[in-house]
């Protein structure tokens, strides 16, 4: 194809320059004619004035020996121009480009918003978090209690302002559709601390809020976010002073909305219930085993960090003294130790790791990108080494070389960036397939200036790489060889072959972290998919159905309760082609569902308690859902007893209590402090009637925790541990359908018996348990898809790499090639030695890469699931793959290698 | 083609410069105007003007066109671009100062 562009440019200079001549020729006849010279004489001094004409011509076409480069300058930089001379070169490049750059932007874009860019609060670099520390105790948790927090604020010299806050996922009911949110209880004082501003109405100060003497809510303050604001209250101004219902909380009204962009601390945070810490009962209390809540602090200005951490521990010294509830011996036991951290690394904490990797990721696919793209570079520059040649002996200069070789690269690249751009933005657009609840600030991810920046930046630094390799390739002395014309091929340089087989390994050496990378998320992925639920996911439907209280706390709401989840169960189960219909109220993989920890511990031991989840189960829950039985029985009717329901462990509870699985007939008691009934008489012991299998409560890769079942007993049998009135009452429950019926047409009659049984209750999150086992993994999932598509790419890039470079080389030596064999070698010699030439390249480049690899891979070690950084196996097949793609990418020119015919290779010569 | 045509070259891309500095002009008609300009003192080298025309262009001192002329013929024509117009003051301002020169010497040479 190159002979015949460069022979249609030549017979085109060549008419150029024939008119032009044949022009000043007839143009000097007609003169002499119209003097009256006869044609014939006429024409005879024309030409002998204008002299030999094949010389002329010559020295006109030498002049010209740089016409394609000024094609490109005397067309104004066509692009169109530049992209028809090597189509394919120029297509492969921008469109390599576009990609490695666009991913590079966005996710830096990404990376921007979330880790570099400080808190949309005003000047959010003295905000800190504060947390607990003990090496002398597992502590469970590691905020403030209500108690700690409170002496912090009183004691403390270091801080302007300090904030308490939890946080809660429950439902919205009382609006057209319950919704459920994410909520957090917050000190008035948290809004101060962030100096936030509400957009409408006001914030709430602690005269908004009544607290009953038993620590329940009569009337509290509530802002809602700005969008919930806009998405289920239509924006309207009345908002303010509006009651509404969250969960159990009874007496919430609206006094404010916040600003949009205000996200604190989760961004789809949706509501604030303000509460005054100093009127909870527990203010009296340390609480040192109870530090589940969140403390938000700012610094006084110019006061660091450090000074912060010092103040607070000379507080936590104090602790003993100032609360009853914490011994001298006990504290030191302890070694409780106060912390302050910025808060921007409480916020985006764990997503560090995976974004940092997807950093990583597009850089290293950038490289490649741009080794491939040098490589080609340098293969096309070659070809234009005659007539650069032929233009410096004429005298052009160096910087009009570079010049021109700048411009071409330059509209290659200016496409490219407006491509990446597309890519970017498109990226942007979608929040790259996330939803919020998995990276914080995600919304705060746009495309602006600085993205703008990194891609000019980067199609720049590509446009400079491109002209500079071709002009290095390029500017050789080699004139004497072009210029003798009898070589018609240029054999490149020793260096120039160096070069390329380094940009080769390059390649290959940058390839093999990403693919490794990759393998080992999907080892992960496949690990994580096959672990023991401890349940059968499969044709089970759930629902959740959320019961509001009433507006009084008396018995009766509780019997009301059970009596609306009895009918609906009692209805579901009439349902033609349902199996079996169960409720629970703890329900495997439920994201934040390890927020309710009770305390209990075996009877008789009041004081070696620990930490469990609370589940409520119909009797028939754990076989509807395969939960192995593994020691005892279900409830049965005589368990159903308000004074003493017997009690189902899990095995992990069973060990902890009791050291053993066989707890069944053994009792559990609430500790001290929490096993006094509302009336003041004491809680009984429980009896253990049964031992169940293990599940997930939270996340798959968290794994089980601890879980305590009580049947579906009225009023239940817990102590009101909380203010808020008892997240333990078993008033929104999960249901799990087994049925043959499609969800088409379970869903419908399942909201007509709901409705039947009560018109102001609405069915929430409907779909397969299956979905709620999927939805555990997409996190994981989607950052190994990232993972692989960039490995996938890289691989074949550089596999195209390799083979063109493989092909060009060769394609060289055939002449080389022509007289061995016509000297008598065997053509698989030939073949076997091009292979070894490229498998050679490709083995160095591996080796590195492998070195390379391992230690990168540390940094995958938050993300990963039962799969070690370094796995020997996922190294091995994946060098072993490139080996292979490798091999395929030499097979081509090899063979053609061999397949020389030697006659036709040495009279090309 | 060196040493003795540099001085020569470099006249040839003067005097070119200045008539196509007119207004578009194809090759024979520069031809035409030196030869009328110099009083047929200049006889320029038909065969040279060619090449020098399309150095001039590679430069970038002068842009081509094809043009019909009056005559409806379609010929290469030649306008001085801004480049080529610095070229060409720079260019008269060295000849002026070497004539000058060489008068000097000349003159006290006697």
């Amino acid at each position: 194809m190159r002979w015949l562009r460069n022979a249609l440019r030549r017979s085109r200079l060549e008419r150029d320059i024939g008119r032009e001549l044949q022009f000043h020729l007839d143009q000097h006849v007609e003169d002499l004619v119209a003097r009256g010279v006869p044609e014939a004489e006429a024409r005879r001094r024309a030409r002998i004035e204008l002299g030999g004409v094949p010389r002329i011509r010559e020295e006109m076409r030498a002049a010209r020996a740089l016409q394609w480069l000024d094609t490109l300058s005397r067309d104004g930089r066509d692009a169109r121009r530049v992209l028809s001379k090597t189509p394919g070169f120029s297509v492969t490049i921008v469109a390599m480009l576009a990609i490695a750059i666009g991913v590079a932007a966005a996710i830096f874009a990404l990376v921007d918003a979330v880790l570099i860019r400080p808190l949309p609060f005003a000047e959010s670099d003295r905000l800190v978090a504060i947390h607990h520390d003990a090496s002398g105790v597992d502590l469970p948790w590691h905020g403030v209690s209500t108690g700690t927090y409170l002496h912090y604020r009183a004691g403390n010299r270091v801080f302007e302002d300090l904030g308490l806050y939890f946080e809660r996922i429950d439902t919205l009911t009382d609006l057209a559709e319950p919704e459920q949110v994410h909520a957090a209880f917050v000190s008035p004082s948290v809004f101060s601390t962030l100096r936030a501003q509400p957009f409408l109405g006001r914030f709430p100060t602690n005269a908004d809020t009544e607290v009953a003497p038993s620590g329940l809510f009569l009337r509290a303050a509530v802002v809602i976010s700005h969008d919930l604001w806009t998405r289920r209250f239509g924006g309207s101004p009345d908002i303010i002073g509006r009651p509404i219902r969250f969960g159990n909380v009874p007496g919430l009204h609206i006094v404010g909305v916040a600003a949009p962009g205000f996200h604190f601390p989760r961004p789809d945070t949706q509501v604030w219930i303000a509460f005054p810490p100093e009127m909870r009962e527990n203010r009296l209390r340390a609480s040192l085993r109870g530090l589940s809540n969140n403390a938000v602090a700012r610094l006084k200005p110019g006061v660091p960090v450090d000074e912060a951490r010092a103040d607070l521990n000379r507080l936590v010294r104090s602790i003993p003294d100032a609360f009853p509830d914490v011994t001298a011996a006990q504290f030191d036991q302890m070694g409780l130790r106060a912390d302050a951290t910025p808060l921007k690394d409480d916020v985006v904490g764990d997503v560090r790791v995976p974004l940092l990797m997807l950093l990583t990721t597009a850089a290293l696919l950038l490289m490649i990108t741009w080794a491939n793209a040098a490589n080609l570079s340098l293969v096309r520059a070659e070809r234009l080494r005659r007539e650069v040649a032929v233009a410096r002996a004429l005298g052009a200069g160096t910087r009009h070389l570079i010049h021109r070789f700048l411009a071409e690269s330059s509209v290659l690249a200016a496409i490219a960036a407006s491509l990446a751009s597309i890519v970017a933005s498109t990226a942007v657009d979608l929040r790259f397939g996330f939803a919020p609840t998995e990276i914080p600030r995600l919304g705060e991810v746009a495309f602006d200036g600085r993205v703008w920046g990194i891609i000019g930046g980067l199609a720049a630094a590509s446009a400079l790489l491109l002209a500079l390799t071709a002009f290095f390739s390029v500017n050789r002395p080699h004139v004497f060889v072009a210029l003798t014309g009898s070589l018609t091929r240029i054999i490149s340089s020793r260096r120039d072959r160096a070069w390329r087989r380094a940009l080769v390994t390059a390649q290959v050496a940058l390839t093999l972290p990403l693919l490794i990378g990759a393998a080992l998320m999907a080892k992960s992925i496949w690990k994580l998919s096959h672990v023991d639920l401890g349940f059968d996911p499969s044709g089970v439907f759930t629902f959740t159905l959320p019961v509001p209280p009433a507006r009084d706390q008396s018995g009766d709401f509780y019997r009301g309760v059970a009596r609306i989840h009895a009918s609906v169960l009692q209805h579901v189960r009439a349902l033609p082609g349902v199996q079996s219909a169960e409720a629970v109220t703890l329900f495997p993989l439920t994201p934040g569902s390890g927020y309710d920890n009770l305390r209990i511990a075996p009877s008789g031991r009041p004081d070696a308690w620990t930490y469990t989840s609370l589940s409520y189960a119909t009797p028939g829950y754990f076989a509807a859902m395969k939960i192995p039985m593994l020691r005892g029985r279900t409830f049965e009717t005589a368990d159903l007893n308000d004074r003493a329901p017997g009690v189902i462990v899990s095995v992990r509870l069973a060990r902890t209590l009791f050291d053993t699985v066989d707890a069944v007939g053994r009792r559990v008691q609430w500790p001290k402090g929490s096993d006094l009934r509302d009336d003041g008489t004491p809680f009984a012991p429980y009896v253990i009637v049964g031992v169940v299998g293990d599940v997930a409560t939270d996340t798959l890769q968290e794994g089980p925790t601890p879980i305590l079942y009580f049947p579906h007993v009225y009023p239940p049998p817990i102590p009101a541990v909380t203010f808020v009135v008892s997240n333990y009452i078993p008033d929104r429950q999960v249901y799990t359908v087994r049925t043959t019926l499609p969800l088409a047409t379970l869903a419908p009659a399942v909201r007509r018996i709901v409705r039947e049984v009560d018109a102001t209750l609405a069915v929430t999150r409907f779909g397969t348990v299956q979905q709620r086992v999927d939805d555990s993994m997409a996190r994981t999932r989607l950052t190994m898809l990232l993972l692989i598509v960039a490995a996938v790419t890289a691989l074949f890039i550089g596999m195209v790499g390799v083979h063109a470079v493989l092909a060009y080389t060769s394609a060289q030596r055939i002449p080389e090639f022509g007289i061995r064999l016509a000297l008598g070698a065997d053509p698989r010699t030939i073949v076997s030695m091009v292979l070894r030439q490229g498998l050679a390249v490709v083995a160095i480049g591996i080796v590195v890469g492998l070195a390379g690899a391992s230690g990168l891979t540390r940094f995958l070690r938050g993300v990963l699931y039962d799969v070690a950084p370094l796995d020997p196996a996922v190294f091995a097949a994946m060098a072993a793959l490139v080996a292979a793609v490798a091999l395929a990418a030499c097979y081509v020119p090899a063979r053609r290698a061999g397949r020389v015919d030697p006659v036709q290779a040495l009279k090309a010569e | 083609m060196a040493g003795k045509s540099d001085l020569l070259q470099g006249t040839l891309d003067l005097l070119i410069l200045h008539v196509a500095a007119l207004g578009p002009v194809h090759g024979y008609a520069i031809a035409q105007r030196l030869r009328q300009i110099s009083k047929t003192a200049l006889q320029v080298q038909q065969g040279s003007l060619y090449p020098a025309l399309h150095r001039l262009e590679e430069r970038g001192w002068l842009r081509s066109e094809w043009r019909s002329t009056d005559t409806g013929r379609e010929a290469k024509f030649y306008t001085v671009t801004r480049a080529g117009r610095k070229q060409l003051e720079a260019e008269r301002l060295n000849w002026e100062r070497l004539a000058e020169a060489i008068a000097l010497v000349l003159r006290t040479a006697e």
